[in-house]
């Protein structure tokens, strides 16, 4: 099952509040995808997560049981961590056999398979390997670990396109033929968005959105046309995002698209059209 | 295999190399030592005696226990073993390491006195060169070694800078301002550390086992400082 708790999760450095009071559940077998700016505190929530860190305050369980230095709810998470821990001496090929050591359903064959697709020499050692290929290695690991929960952070971190590309391909193909919770954490959104099923967005160490990708994009529409026209469609509608090229703007309408005023929109002969997910979330996530 | 054992299992791994290059050393030293006697006793040029093997084997369970933290401990991160398996590995490591050390050394130390005037550490200090004593002495006192090697690097791991200087000066401010209480009080701190240290290694009355209870309690205190660096430890690059 693995469901995750996290309560009134807060962590204080200093004066300086990292997290501030996130409470959320995560359910199972969903892709997540935690966003937000730099600094925003998704690495710190991901580390409270996996016990790397510890909260000034709040808690987190995953099927009730508390994570904070209990192995067997830890064996149930593995986390690709941005940052690479990883014996620099050792072969890829050794770090998948000590992998499968902790993660008894680490799938050999599987992780062998995905290193050839990715041409990753599994003979290499660690210190060896070049950004995007720390990348990709980490990646496999995590996607052969068969953990119920798998947490990426930047997993796309210096790889090429093509790369990227495949690695979407992979782990949905992993995720279809084995579901599991899978959180990723990312600045590529754009990219990401086609996966993700969940959004968690933080903005200054607060939780500021966790809805369905389908729900959010429907909480709100642009609306385009002559500024003056659009400035009056918005006459008491809550919108964020503002795009001004010539006379012409382009604003996001906090609204849901079924609430959306057509008639005076035709009237004042402007259009409609979808948001994005990553222009909404810079939208949301500007100050 | 419970997962204490299989970290237990990459901590011996880790270690296997070092002390397959110390043990090749140190049989290589002792062959040439036993050839180059034999050879001088032959002539009747030396009747030289040797020993501190046992020596050896203190200064690199030190140096072991100094680097057997940082890698792992990222490692064991890296797959989300909790702080406490892995201390609880490591102690487990640490302890069989040193016996096993102990029991090749007091091995060794049998052999070789069968072909050199060789001389362990303990007969050096207490006059017994019984098996069973020399093997338990040993352990305890590798034991020490590692878990003070370990205990230090851990500390300074845990460490910001400043208290990095702090704990490298303490000992040697420390010295400093025992030697000028001593002065002080005309050498009664230095006549009183002499004569614990004489009881505690049982040098007054020639007894080694109460050395092995010092150098136990001694490891404990170390473990037990271990425990508390590593509850809520960091991942420092």
């Amino acid at each position: 099952m693995s469901v995750i708790e996290v309560k009134n999760l807060t962590k204080d450095y200093g004066n300086t509040k990292a997290l501030d009071d996130i409470s959320f559940i995560l359910e199972p077998n969903k892709i997540y995808g935690l966003l937000g700016r730099n600094g925003a505190g998704k690495t710190t929530l991901l580390n409270f997560i996996t016990n790397k860190i510890f909260p000034t305050k709040g808690d987190i369980t995953i099927d009730g049981d508390r994570v904070f230095e209990n192995d067997k709810a830890l064996n149930t998470i593995f986390y690709m961590m941005e940052k690479n821990l990883y014996p620099e001496d050792l072969k890829v090929k050794e770090i998948f056999k000590w992998t499968k050591e902790y993660y008894t359903l680490f799938d050999m064959e599987y992780a062998n398979n995905l290193a050839n697709k990715f041409e990753l020499n599994v003979n290499k050692r660690v210190k060896n390997l070049s950004t995007g290929y720390t990348s990709i290695f980490k990646a496999i690991v995590a996607m052969a670990s068969n953990a119920d929960i798998i947490i990426f952070d930047e997993p796309v971190l210096g790889l090429d396109a093509n790369h990227r590309n495949m690695f979407y391909k992979e782990l949905i193909a992993n995720y279809s033929e084995n579901p599991k919770t899978i959180i990723i954490s990312t600045h590529l959104i754009e990219e990401v968005g086609a996966v993700l099923e969940e959004v968690i967005i933080l903005r200054d160490g607060k939780l500021i959105e966790k809805k369905s990708v389908e729900e959010l994009l429907a909480s709100a529409y642009i609306i385009t046309g002559e500024a003056s026209k659009v400035d009056e469609y918005l006459k008491e509608k809550n919108y964020i995002g503002e795009e001004t090229i010539g006379k012409f703007k382009a604003v996001t309408v906090l609204d849901s698209i079924y609430d959306k005023n057509e008639a005076l929109a035709k009237e004042l002969n402007l259009d409609f059209a979808k948001v994005e997910l990553q222009k909404l979330f810079i939208s949301l996530t500007s100050s | 295999m419970n997962n204490t054992l299989k970290v237990s299992k990459y901590l011996f791994h880790d270690f296997k190399k070092a002390m397959m290059i110390f043990y090749a050393i140190i049989f290589s030293i002792a062959i040439i030592l036993v050839f180059l006697n034999l050879k001088l006793v032959s002539q009747e040029i030396s009747r030289a005696r040797f020993g501190g093997f046992g020596f050896t084997v203190f200064i690199f369970l030190f140096v072991s226990g100094l680097n057997c933290f940082k890698t792992s401990f990222r490692f064991m991160q890296a797959n989300n073993i909790s702080r406490k398996r892995f201390y609880y590995a490591n102690i487990i490591t640490l302890v069989t390491i040193s016996a096993f050390m102990a029991l090749i050394d007091t091995t060794m130390t049998n052999v070789i006195k069968l072909m050199l005037p060789y001389n362990s550490l303990l007969e050096q200090l207490y006059k017994n060169d019984f098996f069973f004593s020399n093997f338990i002495w040993s352990f305890a006192l590798f034991t020490l070694a590692a878990s003070a090697g370990w205990c230090i690097t851990m500390l300074y791991y845990k460490c910001g800078k400043l208290m990095k200087t702090v704990v490298s000066l303490a000992p040697v401010l420390i010295i400093i301002l025992l030697a000028m209480l001593n002065n002080l009080v005309k050498g009664a701190i230095g006549t009183a550390i002499i004569k614990f240290l004489t009881v505690a290694l049982g040098f007054n009355n020639n007894n080694p086992y109460m050395a092995v209870f010092s150098f136990l309690i001694a490891s404990a205190g170390a473990f037990g400082l271990c425990y508390l660096l590593i509850q809520r430890m960091p991942i420092k690059e």
